[in-house]
């Protein structure tokens, strides 16, 4: 089985969201908090979680077991366009933290690991494209 | 989808922490930005639809639908904002906030739905 890089670009991002979420978000010297501090960030840890184990599973097994059958489509979006949306929204959480005082490199990992995520759904949209019949307008 | 995007706009500028408002980098850096450039672009595509169809809105960017790319927004500042109702000195702006892009989001849904004149989910 060849990977496209679009695959291993949202494998990679999900990943680096996965590991972002381990280390420090937030701190001042020695002391340090990871996003699953839930006075300082809620729950939007296990959101994180969730979101980068969704991004892993489903890139994973469309690359490594085509033979599962997962749904093509979830209200309107399909699979690629779920991937992209997972991946834009810890990137706009990742950048949007790395703003506050004190922040610490877990948010500009998780932005740079959503971004690439982003760039990897995003080949995977034009892939499928290419292969279509049917010419799209876009701008 | 209209409502939900001004909800989100207003939320914005509402108390999101003791003192500080959604814009202020203070509370959780750029994301009340985001709210309200999301929102705005929202409730502008939502309007323009509505109340100005002759506008010739493009019906793709970048390969994606005004539709869906609506739906990231509303869904990215829905997680964010629910996700942080449970930090100790949350106010109402935060409140507001989630349940406008979740009914932002359900009428980008509805819209798909009504657009494509088919059930929204496919196995």
């Amino acid at each position: 089985m060849q990977l496209r890089p679009g695959q291993i670009t949202a494998l990679v991002g999900g990943v680096l969201i996965l590991i972002s979420t381990f280390l420090d978000w937030f701190g001042f010297g020695p002391i340090g908090f990871s996003v699953y501090e839930g006075d300082l960030f809620g729950f939007t840890g296990i959101i994180l979680l969730l979101l980068s184990l969704d991004i892993i599973v489903t890139t994973a097994l469309r690359a490594f077991a085509p033979q599962v059958n997962l749904p093509k489509q979830l209200l309107g979006f399909s699979l690629d366009e779920l991937t992209l949306a997972a991946g834009f929204a810890a990137f706009i959480y990742g950048l949007s933290i790395s703003t506050v005082d004190g922040s610490q490199g877990g948010t500009l990992l998780a932005a740079l690991g959503g971004l690439a995520v982003v760039v990897g759904a995003f080949l995977e949209l034009r892939s499928g494209d290419a292969s279509a019949d049917e010419p799209r307008r876009s701008i | 989808m209209l409502g939900g995007g001004i909800l989100m706009v207003i939320g914005s500028f509402l108390n999101w922490g003791p003192s500080t408002s959604g814009l202020s980098t203070d509370a959780l850096g750029l994301l009340g930005i985001f709210t309200l450039l999301f929102g705005a672009a929202i409730a502008a595509v939502a309007g323009i639809r509505s109340f100005a169809p002759q506008t010739n809105l493009p019906s793709e960017i970048a390969g994606l639908s005004l539709n869906k790319i609506c739906g990231i927004f509303s869904l990215t500042i829905f997680l964010w904002t629910f996700g942080t109702i449970s930090r100790s000195g949350v106010k109402f702006g935060i409140h507001l906030t989630w349940i406008a892009a979740a009914i932002a989001t359900v009428g980008v849904v509805m819209t798909m739905m009504d657009e494509d004149g088919a059930p929204a989910s496919s196995a």
